[in-house]
């Protein structure tokens, strides 16, 4: 074994040696999503960095903004999922409507511990004056529920778009943990749904701080109705 | 290195593909990176020279072909597992990171190695069977060894060393994802599309309120928890992953196969035989392994249920091989038409106490498995063999079955030994083939047993169907026999293989006389 100089933070492996044993051909599974649009706006500007990579999710009407980014997609029992050799699965979920659909950014440990966020759980560029800020954005508060197993009270909640007018469906809620202050967001999903795209359907649609200078990674979960 | 990096508290990103994407949508210019790449055969070769044209900064470069003893901390501290038992790999690394351990995988190629780390270990902590040569030269050192004879067992009792735990996470044991390293909370293990119930009664047992199920092919295990525990455990199915920078896209996790046999059986049709009142099902084990099925069915028409048969006990299958099951039913014929379908709830395993996965429809993840039930009058098979005697040929390191086909027609077969020891482990032998009529054939299967394997075998335990028609193995045999051998290993086994057995008094003379004839005659010239 070489080693050239002493290891730092991130750790990397590139390769894995092919198996002198037989194995299965590896996998990855793409849910069927949106494409991101990067709309043009009221204002000259359309904001090149990461953060404006946002779906058409509105903050604002017709604002583009450089702190959030969406996701949007289906998960229905009706999408078939590909694998790495192009066999299609039935997701298996019959019923999405009551299940909930997060976008984590952090380690959750217990998830009994979600509690509701607040902006000073959010990065530092969503909690100040502007107007897309956290409590701009996510600016109304319901009970956020999960079948009869999951319920928070008083959690703030984005009302995305459907149809290019503010929807009545598509919710994105705010939330943490309170061991790892891991920021979660959440979507309750409803079985095809307008999407913010006309004509397109869509079971949950979700806002998400986005980081101007470097992607932020996301891991999903669907929690079972 | 998924391990190394849980217990430094790193980040580990491994790749399943060629593309360096895999990695780059996954990391920042920020980020210190360290690479390792296999020498023997990567993904991608040298694959810090795409990095570093992405504009990534590679600090350190790390090369090995065996990263398992090379990065091994040897702070004395490990934990023990078969290569054979790859499943167990996963419970047991999340169990490593907690109490800062380093997992080894075991087999022959590196026993030695492996036996000079732990010999001054403070712990070494087994986990599962292990073959005996293997276990002979590690058992010396081991300070605790978990074996249930069962993973899902042994994994449920690491599970318990956690403590009280809120939440665990569920995997088959078939792929590796970044999480089995990362989570604090326990590793248990599921079938690939079927709970096992004492699993949910370890969640229930052990008040978990919430599980992660790492992959959407497990989410029908997901919906078997939900159902079983009456929805008060929560399950979260981790699907994808992604970034601000995906333009909305969520990816596959990513994952990577663990060797593993291949896994497979269906059903090749079935019919109904009036003339016997027999269902016959047709199984075929598509995998690379022996297999057990156990099944349950029912016939219906329309929807409506008209009959049921189930299997007494579990059903071996070998390799590759096709086994018609008869079933005694007794149907109204004029209830058979092209509506009426079998419903097969079939579940299968690579042990008889481990049947964890369920036979589906292609596409589905659920049962049942569904099949047109066809007509066919069968008659009665006149075929007869006889099996006079088995045998274990210590010399050639082979089972002997001497058949004997008693009618004039050619008969076909499929012969099966049932949990013979085999390097300390109960093992399943088949082999099929096809005998001459009149004739008598024996029959061989190799496998090498050891010396303890010789005497703790007590029986040949041996079912043989056959038939005249090698789709109608219908007609059976049923024996056990005790275990015996035939000949001697070595040097006088490979003589008594030619000379015969009842010879080796007279050879042995003959070899003295030749020795003494040479002898003298060497002594003579020296002499001269």
């Amino acid at each position: 074994m070489k080693r050239f100089s002493a290891s730092m933070v991130l750790i990397i492996l590139a390769v894995l040696a092919v198996a002198q044993v037989a194995m299965a051909q590896p996998f990855g599974v793409t849910t069927e999503n949106g494409t991101q649009k990067t709309g043009t706006g009221t204002t000259a500007t359309s904001v090149a960095i990461t953060g404006g990579n946002v779906t058409e999710v509105n903050i604002t009407a017709a604002q583009i903004t450089g702190r959030w980014a969406g996701f949007w997609g289906s998960i229905t029992a009706g999408i078939n999922l590909t694998d790495g050799v192009q066999t299609f699965y039935a997701w298996t979920v019959s019923n999405v409507t009551g299940a909930a659909v997060y976008a984590v950014n952090g380690s959750v440990t217990d998830w009994d511990l979600m509690q509701r966020a607040n902006d000073t759980h959010m990065p530092v560029n969503l909690q100040g004056e502007a107007t897309d800020n956290f409590n701009n954005t996510f600016n109304s508060s319901e009970t956020f529920t999960v079948g009869t197993s999951r319920s928070i009270d008083n959690v703030k909640y984005a009302m995305t778009w459907q149809d290019g007018v503010q929807g009545t469906l598509l919710k994105s809620y705010a939330l943490t943990t309170s061991d790892t202050n891991a920021e979660i967001f959440a979507a309750k999903a409803v079985g095809d749904a307008d999407s913010f795209i006309n004509g397109v359907e869509a079971d949950f649609q979700l806002i998400v701080p986005a980081q101007s200078a470097y992607a932020t990674p996301y891991e999903f979960y669907l929690e079972l109705p | 290195m998924m391990l190394y990096s849980g217990l430094n508290d790193q980040r580990g990103i491994f790749l399943n593909s060629e593309s360096i994407i895999g990695i780059t949508s996954r990391i920042t210019p920020a980020d210190s990176i360290t690479m390792f790449e296999s020498t023997d055969t990567p993904l991608i070769r040298r694959a810090f020279g795409q990095l570093a044209s992405a504009g990534f900064e590679v600090n350190e470069e790390v090369r090995s072909s065996n990263f398992n003893l090379d990065l091994d901390p040897e702070n004395g501290r490990y934990l023990l597992v078969s290569t054979s038992n790859y499943r167990l790999a996963l419970p047991i690394a999340a169990y490593a990171v907690k109490t800062n351990s380093w997992v080894l995988l075991v087999d022959q190629d590196n026993l030695d190695e492996v036996a000079n780390r732990i010999e001054d270990a403070s712990q070494v902590i087994a986990v599962g069977n292990f073959p005996r040569d293997v276990l002979e030269a590690i058992e010396p050192s081991f300070t605790e060894w978990i074996n249930n004879n069962n993973i899902y067992t042994d994994s449920e009792e690491i599970a318990s060393r956690f403590g009280e735990i809120p939440s665990v996470v569920i995997t088959d044991g078939s792929t590796l994802e970044a999480e089995f390293f990362t989570t604090p909370n326990p590793v248990i293990l599921s079938g690939y599309n079927r709970i096992i119930d004492d699993t949910i009664t370890f969640l229930q047992e052990n008040n978990i309120k919430n599980v992660v199920i790492v992959g959407n092919k497990l989410s029908v295990v997901g919906e078997q928890i939900r159902a079983s525990s009456n929805k008060e455990i929560s399950v979260f199915i981790k699907f994808g992953q992604s970034s601000t920078q995906k333009l909305g896209r969520v990816y596959a996790l990513t994952m990577y196969p663990m060797p593993m046999p291949t896994l497979k059986i269906t059903v090749n049709r079935v019919i109904y035989n009036p003339i016997k009142k027999e269902l016959i099902a047709y199984y075929n084990n598509l995998g690379n392994v022996g297999t057990y099925t156990l099944t349950t069915m029912t016939v219906k028409v329309d929807g409506d249920e008209i009959g049921s048969a189930s299997d007494e006990d579990v059903i071996f299958l070998g390799a590759g091989e096709v086994l018609p099951v008869a079933y005694d039913l007794d149907i109204p014929i004029d209830d058979i038409d092209e509506n009426t379908i079998v419903e097969f709830y079939t579940s299968f395993g690579i042990q008889p106490t481990e049947l964890d996965a369920f036979l589906t429809m292609t596409n589905k993840f659920g049962p049942p498995f569904s099949l047109t039930l066809e007509l066919e009058e069968i008659e009665e098979d006149p075929a007869v063999i006889t099996l006079d005697d088995v045998a274990y040929y210590l010399r050639y390191k082979r089972i002997g079955m001497d058949l004997t086909n008693n009618v004039t027609t050619p008969v076909y077969f499929n012969a099966k030994i049932r949990n013979l020891i085999v390097n300390g482990l109960k093992k399943d032998l088949y082999t099929e083939g096809e005998l001459i009529g009149g004739e008598g054939a024996t029959v061989y299967i190799p496998i090498e047993l050891d010396d303890i394997d010789l005497e703790e075998n007590r029986n040949f335990d041996i079912t043989i169907a056959y038939g005249s028609d090698s789709s109608f193995l219908f007609n059976s045999i049923e024996k056990k026999l005790p275990f015996r051998t035939e000949g001697s290993a070595g040097i006088v086994g490979f003589v008594t293989s030619i000379v015969g057995e009842g010879s080796i008094p007279a050879l042995i003379g003959l070899i003295v006389v030749v020795l003494i004839i040479v002898t003298i005659v060497v002594v003579k010239r020296r002499k001269r």
